[in-house]
């Protein structure tokens, strides 16, 4: 569960960061785009606080 | 261990033992959350603002932060690893319990102004649902509209309740909050590009978005300035000059197991640095060619980009570090009085900062502000550099106030006030004409400091024992 929930919160913030370039090349509407980084604003912060990922990260981040 | 305790369990007063090292990830996470501050909304359109051409900015900045990653890597952690000391203990045993007292208060004043300007940036955006505009009076001095005050007055409040409570859950929010709020400014640049209609590399290339702004705000009364190169440079390199050269960053990097954490503060410098103001920039640019509005509003700014997601990201990004910077001004002051708690300290920081805030005009001025900041604060770094470095080989004694047991070491406070004084008087005493851009006064008065510290202590200092003839005696 834990693995599962570190890597949606990955996928939320890179969606956040990279779903842009679909409103670039005219694909995504702005609106549609909003509604949908305030939806992974949610699910960045409900994996990031999810018990035992935060050390997790910093264990891989060490080694 | 028991002075540990008794001292918070945060080894104020002695050097941190190896049980209580830090790994790599601490670091880079620490420094992820610190330099991805609200204030980057400010800073970039900043540069816009004031004439910096995109080439500049693209090389410009790289150049600054790659020096400062540098100078916090070869500068600070040698220092920090060998003492393992804060910044003010490492300053006391040198200078005196006194002269720290004195350090703190100047210290602590512009940790309020800075955490002002960051509360200035979260009201901005915080007005925005309640169609408050954050528009800058014509004076610095001047409050906003009663309606933007009242907000400022809100949101400073709870800014110094929250800092007055603790800074570990801060600082837990913000290292969670620093990998979101770093895709919300890359996705804040791309949006801006996307509403320019830069679609294809070539436009990119072409820069016209960039100079069409520029050309919009040079239009404008009072509009026409320059930011050369090198001035960016510059300030991208000195801007925490308080924290490499300034040395205050010994505190943190005191706890690091490995030289290579001395690395980590380049995700600040490229992500919150670089990839947030350019982006932070971009923003001010799209909002010019959409609206012809060329004042930089942090929270409408991001607001038109990225709605609620922009609006969150403006205040969380100016909570998570305007609370640290509240809280250590809160320390600061009870430094110098010791007697009242750290919460009544962190509240009247909290306040001082709440008032700063207020004038909407001095967050325009975090350019300058910045400068001065690593001025004042960064030359100090060069007395604990020269008594590491130099001051023995030099046939002086080193830590002079700890081995004499004198509370106020003079040739400390002479070496740091007299470059500052005239630093100052560059900055703020010439006409407006022959100022001198802050930042540029960072390197001149670190190296004025650490050399009249040199030639004060030849003077003044009385030769004392080695301490391995204290021993034998």
């Amino acid at each position: 569960m834990k693995q599962i929930a570190w890597i949606l919160g990955a996928l939320a913030v890179a969606t956040i960061a990279l779903a842009p370039f679909a409103y670039v090349t005219g694909s995504l509407s702005l609106d549609t785009y909003k509604w949908l980084a305030l939806a992974l604003t949610v699910v960045w912060f409900v994996t990031a606080l999810w018990p035992g990922v935060e050390e997790s990260v910093e264990h891989a981040v060490d080694d | 261990m028991a002075e540990a305790e008794s001292t918070g369990g945060e080894f104020e007063r002695e050097p941190v033992p190896n049980s209580a090292l830090m790994g790599p990830s601490k670091f880079w996470g620490m420094y992820a959350g610190e330099h991805c501050a609200g204030t980057e909304f400010m800073i970039g359109p900043l540069f816009l603002a004031a004439g910096a051409s995109l080439q500049d900015v693209l090389v410009g900045l790289l150049l600054g932060n790659i020096l400062a990653v540098l100078t916090w890597r070869y500068l600070v952690v040698p220092i920090a690893m060998a003492k393992r000391m804060t910044l003010y203990y490492q300053l006391e045993r040198i200078g005196g319990s006194q002269m720290v007292k004195l350090y703190n208060v100047v210290n602590g004043v512009l940790f309020c102004f800075l955490a002002g300007a960051m509360v200035t940036v979260s009201s901005s955006a915080v007005g925005v649902p309640f169609n408050v505009m954050y528009e800058p009076p014509e004076t610095t001095f001047e409050l906003g509209t009663p309606s933007f005050t009242a907000i400022v007055l809100v949101v400073g409040l709870v800014m110094s309740v929250i800092a007055a409570a603790g800074y570990t859950t801060v600082a837990r929010v913000a290292n969670y909050a620093a990998p979101w709020m770093i895709a919300v400014f890359a996705a804040a640049g791309i949006v801006s590009l996307g509403q320019m209609g830069v679609d294809s590399f070539a436009k990119l290339s072409e820069g016209a978005f960039w100079s069409d702004a520029i050309a919009f705000i040079q239009s404008q009364p009072g509009g026409k300035q320059a930011f050369p190169f090198w001035q960016l440079v510059t300030f991208a390199w000195l801007c925490n000059g308080a924290m490499h050269f300034g040395m205050a960053d010994l505190t943190i990097f005191r706890f690091a197991r490995h030289a290579s954490s001395g690395w980590a503060p380049a995700i600040g410098m490229f992500l919150g640095h670089y990839m947030a103001w350019i982006a932070a920039g971009l923003l001010l640019a799209a909002q010019i060619k959409l609206n012809q509005i060329a004042n930089p509003n942090p929270g409408i700014l991001a607001y038109s980009a990225l709605g609620w997601t922009g609006i969150l990201c403006v205040v969380v990004a100016g909570w998570t570090t305007a609370n640290p910077t509240i809280y250590r001004a809160g320390l600061a002051f009870q430094g110098v009085l010791p007697k009242c708690s750290r919460v009544q300290m962190t509240l009247l920081a909290g306040a001082v900062a709440t008032v700063a805030g207020a004038f909407p005009a001095l967050a325009y001025k975090l350019l300058d502000f910045v400068g001065t900041y690593g001025t004042v604060l960064g030359a100090m770094g060069a007395v604990i550099f020269v008594d590491y470095w130099f001051v023995k080989r030099l046939g002086l004694t080193e830590e002079y106030a700890a081995r004499t047991g004198m509370t106020f070491n003079w040739a400390v406070l002479l070496a740091w006030a007299l470059p500052v004084g005239v630093s100052l008087y560059l900055m703020y005493g010439l006409d407006e004409a022959n100022r001198v851009f802050p930042a540029y006064c960072v390197i001149p008065a670190w190296i004025a400091c650490g050399v009249i510290y040199v030639v004060l202590s030849k003077l003044m200092q009385k030769p004392q024992p080695e301490l391995s003839q204290l021993a034998d005696a």
